[in-house]
């Protein structure tokens, strides 16, 4: 079947089989900064914002995403103009092999939109879906403390 | 004793190279990169856990629209190899085939079916019909060499070491020192305790993948997840009998490793079916794939016997190790050996030391390389081992720690006798910082305001437990690494790399060795690593080598462009070389102060006079692998009704030497560490009665997420070592192995009981604490 | 094996008149939905625009939209009530961005065995309104046992009567974010340290769950004294098969453990009369 999906603010029409996650619809179409990690909704390295709600794209079928608003990491962020969370988590040093980070950079934003200065414990629940195997997550929740304090003082310039 | 100060790059947090293009989605892991009319595998795997393949009916799946090609037993190559990525000959032994018409284990491979698309694929795996002539397996490691042996149609070692698959026994290492029977039966005190570990996954988020293709050349291109793309180029070419220079093999981004991806495993699949095919063939595999046909960490029975005198002093040791290697024996002999290696020289004053282990096969899923590599199975027994002890004794165990663990300028006689699947090196031990580790970690975690107190919260009790450690850096005489510099017209240098960073930050910290040496700043350093084309050799990214062996290949050759920019710069100053140094990407003259920027000599050197590029390259290797140390401390919480427990805090205070990237050393112990604790309290394979793994899925393989952390708190302490790049040694993998013993000392400490199995699930400590101390589980209001 | 098709209807009864279609099947998140497969499956019924979204606080009684996803049933509990059962309960079902995606009328249609929602749902009397075929309130309990009410028939919301009394949630689970090994709901009422009311579920046990009503009974209107508790909660019977957190014997005794745990959280005396 065929269908438009709004991808990083840009209509794109995809053609997909009705069984397919979004996930797979959206690497096949280039957009490979969704990591597949375990397709089972449990890793958290797919996610993805439809809507402003932070979802594993594994776990969405392409078909149930007509016309909305898809947000991957590119979208929030890029190589030359990166978001504050980015460069947070480059600053922080939570990123090692950086298969989990796309994710956790995702999660973050969806976090400090609803909740711009997140206890420890809040940040730990959040994240509760994102799995890393190289940090141990210290340097994650770092990360996000910093990204929630320069997004406090009013540094949305980029945003 | 450290040169810290003076330091410009080294020992500072410069933010990992790749990390901004990591956080924004634009770095390319193996599954990211797509090719036109590519091909996609899927592999069928055996059901059966040892069986013979009767009849493989492929018809169905042939007849499929979209079946472009089907490998299996009938019609692929039938050479005996190890899939593990070591440097040649391998101390694995060669019992393994691409496909084999006896299948070992469930997970085992059968066929490989390449299809146009991944639907096809996955519908014509189904198609396949498989009869078996079941064998009776054998599970249980205990049982195996009086087993009906596994291997027996000409599997072989291809070194002088032990091999007898006739009785299942993969390798078999050991020696003795001094007369440690007597010895034990004279001792004061004598404590023997049989420890047992469990079956893991590394779990590396990215699943093992690989591609190839045919380059505009007609030569083999593979981009694989791999840890070792130079052991990988060889053998895919030994497997597929093609020149080496036919074959390039390229690491892009690599979403972890931890020793699962130093395996030779879907490489020469893929090669084979771009072979035959002509067109490009893709293989990544599922979650559930990883954890039932990749490797884990071997599961291992550890007798410990130590021996003491009243006075606390260690008489003898003797650690009989028996290591369950599945199906194949891939790495059978190096991670048995290490368990003896990277333990016993700790305790250096002990004259009598016996080590006999060995490992056999199982009709079980295959062990591999795992972070610790056979230390972390070691360390769960001496260090649980050494606090029964000191319990025993009545003395503190920090203070046996410290009186009696190797020292600065000591050396042990285990060096010299135990290496990889060959002789040891003897080497005296040049920094050693553990006494500074133990007496910072005991101070951070309040040691002395904790241990013995069982504070009580509620139903809750309180215990902190310690254990300390040793590992290596690099394997001695082994491990080769090499780097290739050269400058540019601005005056910046290429870095080419044969090391492999997995995400550790290897291709960083090189940068910075690389940049400290040249007075320059690291971005001036464009890095490029692990393609065998492009890149000079390393054996790649294992036994904690890359810091201490390629950045010591780093470090020589920046040392030699480093004489080269002298020589240009003295010329175009018109001075002597030996009038000028180094100084902020310049070269200077000491007297006068005159300069000529790295840029100006770049253009010298190109275009003006004497023309030649400013370029070198050096190779590495190493007669010795000078240790990092640890002290590990857990505190934790029971609830002795249940045996619920709850992790409070974790610390770790580690000698590495000097480190090149402080933050990037933090990462590596944490993420160490909290593998290493999920791996103690959570994860673990369950096996059905068949040997089939249970729980392959993140649902019921139970990493530790955010909300299961405790307090993790690194300590670096302040080293030097004399040997290693300004002063560095290892940290990849030492602090994985702390954990376990740590956590079980804990245990103990908070309610006096010992476990000797791992992983500690609440119904075990539930149980041993009713069948030892009954009382505490009764319920008082 | 031909693909499955797709339709959007925008009301529900469009949607039911659908379900006359070759082998369909509704789609609400999705999660269930793949983890079940295609299998059988013709048509798929996408349940997004039908206004089912929608959570309501009227009369003392809460009504609560079958499409609401369980982030959303959270954010809106957590406006009225912050110490409520289903904040306690769904707060821990999957993760973060799970519970963004698993609603309540596709959670309620599959009834995993893990699922974190039946507990409460019991314990809170809920009922399950259903339209279609057999359309109709059914009390939740009912709904679990018949599984033939949905037989061409549509989940579109539940309702329970708003309280203010004690609860208790716990779920049993190796890590915080895994598939409970069972899950226990209580809430109870006192007045002048005397239980007046009292209500405990347990799911994941043998027949999915139990609700403890020979125990409810034995501590109805008797005075707050916990050794009594502690005497009866020893003798009921729980009925559990051996889980990954252990034998049968260990996961009742844990399961006793937290139970007394809860009733002690719930008779506490400064929740007297609250």
């Amino acid at each position: 079947m065929n269908g438009t999906f709004i991808v990083n603010k840009v209509a794109c029409n995809f053609s997909f089989n009705p069984t397919a996650r979004l996930l797979t619809v959206l690497r096949d179409n280039g957009f490979t900064e969704v990591k597949q990690g375990c397709q089972e909704g449990l890793c958290g390295a797919c996610l993805v914002i439809i809507d402003q709600q932070l979802v594993n794209s594994c776990q969405v079928l392409a078909a149930s995403c007509l016309q909305k608003q898809i947000t991957t990491v590119k979208g929030i962020g890029t190589l030359h103009h990166p978001h504050i969370i980015q460069e947070a988590f480059v600053e922080a040093g939570a990123v090692q092999c950086g298969f989990c980070t796309p994710g956790m950079v995702l999660a973050t934003y969806n976090l400090l939109n609803q909740i711009p200065q997140p206890s420890e414990e809040q940040i730990k629940q959040f994240l509760d879906g994102n799995l890393c195997r190289c940090t141990g997550y210290v340097k994650i929740i770092n990360a996000v403390k910093i990204a929630a304090r320069r997004l406090n003082q009013g540094n949305h310039g980029k945003n | 004793m450290a040169k810290t100060d003076c330091f410009k790059s080294v020992g500072k947090n410069i933010p990992k190279i790749d990390s901004l293009g990591l956080s924004t989605g634009e770095e390319k892991f193996t599954d990211d990169f797509c090719f036109p009319r590519q091909i996609y595998c899927k592999l069928v795997y055996s059901s059966s856990p040892f069986a013979k393949i009767i009849n493989l009916d492929l018809s169905g799946a042939e007849k499929l629209s979209g079946v472009v090609e089907i490998l299996s037993y009938k019609n692929t190559p039938s050479l005996f190899h190890t899939t593990a990525g070591q440097g040649f000959p391998e101390p694995s032994p060669y019992d393994t085939k691409l496909f084999d018409q006896t299948v070992r284990f469930v997970g085992d491979r059968i066929a490989l079916i390449a299809a146009e698309n991944p639907v096809i694929a996955e519908l014509a795996a189904r198609k396949i019909k498989i009869e078996y002539q079941e064998f009776t397996p054998v599970f249980n490691p205990q049982q195996s060499t009086s087993s009906p042996p596994l291997h027996f149609q000409g599997e072989h070692a291809v070194i002088p070491v032990p091999y007898l698959p006739e009785k299942n026994i993969a390798a078999k290492v050991g020696f003795e020192i001094g007369a440690v029977d007597s010895v034990l039966k004279n001792s004061d005190l004598v404590i023997n305790k049989i420890y047992q570990t469990h079956y893991a996954s590394h779990c590396a988020l990215e699943p093992h993948s690989a591609i190839s293709y045919f380059d505009s050349r007609g030569r083999l291109v593979i981009i694989s997840s791999t840890q070792v793309p130079f052991h990988a180029r060889r053998i895919v070419s030994q497997i597929l009998d093609l020149p080496v220079k036919f074959i390039r093999v390229i690491k892009p981004r690599i979403g972890g490793g931890f020793g699962g991806k130093q395996e030779i495993l879907l490489e020469p699949l893929v090669a084979l079916i771009t072979l035959r095919t002509k067109r490009p063939a893709r293989l990544v595999l599922s979650r559930e794939e990883v954890f039932i046909s990749t490797r884990t960490r071997h599961p291992m029975e550890i007798e410990l016997s130590v021996g003491a005198d009243k006075q606390g002093s260690l008489t003898a040791i003797s650690m009989k190790a028996l290591m369950n290697t599945g199906a194949y024996g891939s790495h059978a002999l190096t991670v048995l050996s290490n368990t003896g290696s990277k333990t016993l020289p700790l305790f250096n004053k002990i004259k009598n030391i016996r080590f006999h282990a060995h490992s056999v096969y199982t009709n079980l899923p295959v062990g591999g390389a795992y972070r610790g590599y056979g230390a972390t199975q070691g360390y769960f027994a001496l260090g649980q081992q050494i606090d029964i002890l000191a319990r025993e004794l009545k003395v503190d165990v920090l203070e046996i720690y410290k009186q009696q663990h190797i020292k600065s300028g000591e050396t042990s006689p285990v060096f010299e006798v135990l290496g990889e699947g060959k002789e040891g090196t003897s080497q005296n031990i040049t920094s050693c910082q553990l006494t500074e580790c133990i007496d910072q970690g005991s101070q951070k975690i309040d040691w002395y305001g904790k241990r013995d107190k069982r504070i009580k919260n509620g139903h809750w009790v309180r215990g902190v437990g310690m254990a300390a450690g040793m590992q290596g850096s690099g394997i001695p005489r082994v491990d080769l690494a090499s780097a290739y510099i050269k400058i540019n017209d601005d005056g910046s240098f290429n870095l080419n790399i044969g090391a492999t960073d997995l995400g550790t930050g290897s291709d960083t910290i090189l940068a910075q060795i690389a940049a400290e040496t040249l007075h320059t700043d690291p971005s001036q350093l464009i890095v490029l690593s692990s393609d065998t084309d492009t890149t000079p050799f390393d054996v790649g990214a294992y036994a904690s080598s890359t810091t201490y062996i390629s950045g010591n290949a780093v470090r020589k050759c920046a040392e030699k462009i480093k004489t080269k920019l002298i020589t240009a710069g003295a010329e175009l100053l018109q001075v002597q070389p030996q009038q000028v140094s180094l100084e902020n990407q310049a070269v200077v003259c000491r007297k006068d102060k005159r300069r000529c920027s790295y840029e100006e000599i770049a253009r010298y050197s190109l275009y003006s006079e004497n023309q030649h590029q400013i370029q070198a390259t050096t190779s590495n290797f190493s007669n010795q692998s000078p240790p990092p140390f640890i002290a590990q401390f857990a505190e934790v919480e029971i609830n002795p009704f249940t045996g619920e427990l709850k992790l409070l805090n974790f610390v770790s205070a580690v000698d590495c030497g000097q480190p090149i990237n402080p933050l990037l050393v933090e990462g590596q112990v944490e993420g160490a560490v909290v593998n290493g604790i999920s791996y103690a309290l959570t994860e673990q394979y369950k096996f059905s009665s068949a040997g089939r793994m249970q729980n392959a899925n993140f649902k019921y393989y139970h990493l530790f997420r955010t909300p299961d952390l405790c307090k993790v708190k690194t300590i670096i302490v302040n080293s030097y070592e004399q040997s290693g790049p300004f002063g560095a040694k290892s940290i990849g993998e030492i602090a994985i192995n702390g954990p376990m013993p740590a956590i079980a000392n804990a245990i103990f400490d908070a309610v006096g009981i010992r476990l000797y199995q791992s992983p500690f699930t609440p119904e075990k400590i539930y149980q041993a604490i009713h069948c030892c101390h009954k009382e505490l589980t009764e319920r008082r209001q | 094996m031909s693909e499955p098709k797709w339709y959007y209807p925008t009301d529900v009864d469009s949607a039911i008149e659908l379900l006359n279609l070759n082998e369909p099947l509704f789609h609400a998140g999705g999660t269930g939905i793949l983890m079940r497969g295609f299998l059988g499956v013709s048509n798929i019924i996408d349940l997004q625009n039908l206004k089912l979204n929608y959570t309501i606080c009227q009369n003392k009684n809460i009504t609560i939209g079958a499409m609401t996803s369980f982030s959303q049933v959270i954010k809106f509990i957590k406006t009225i009530n912050l110490n409520s059962l289903l904040i306690k309960s769904l707060s821990r079902a999957g993760t973060t961005p799970l519970r963004n995606r698993i609603t309540l009328g596709g959670s309620l249609a599959f009834l995993p065995p893990w699922s974190d929602l039946i507990g409460p749902l019991i314990a809170l009397n809920a009922k399950v309104e259903v339209k279609g075929l057999n359309q109709g309130i059914y009390p939740i309990q009912e709904f679990i046992r018949n599984p033939s009410i949905q037989n061409k028939s549509l989940i579109t919301g539940i309702n329970y009567p708003l309280s203010d009394y004690s609860n208790f949630y716990h779920r049993a689970t190796l890590t915080q974010v895994g598939f409970a090994n069972f899950t226990l709901s209580i809430i109870g009422k006192q007045k002048s340290r005397t239980v007046e009311n009292l209500k405990i579920v347990i799911t994941g046990t043998k027949n999915r769950y139990q609700n403890l009503t020979d125990l409810e009974q034995k501590l109805i209107d008797r005075p707050v004294d916990f050794n009594y508790f502690e005497k009866n909660v020893n003798s009921t019977q729980l009925d559990f098969s051996a889980k990954e957190l252990g034998s049968s014997e260990y996961i009742t005794r844990l399961a006793k453990y937290h139970l007394l745990n809860g009733l002690q959280q719930v008779f506490t005396e400064e929740k007297e009369d609250k």
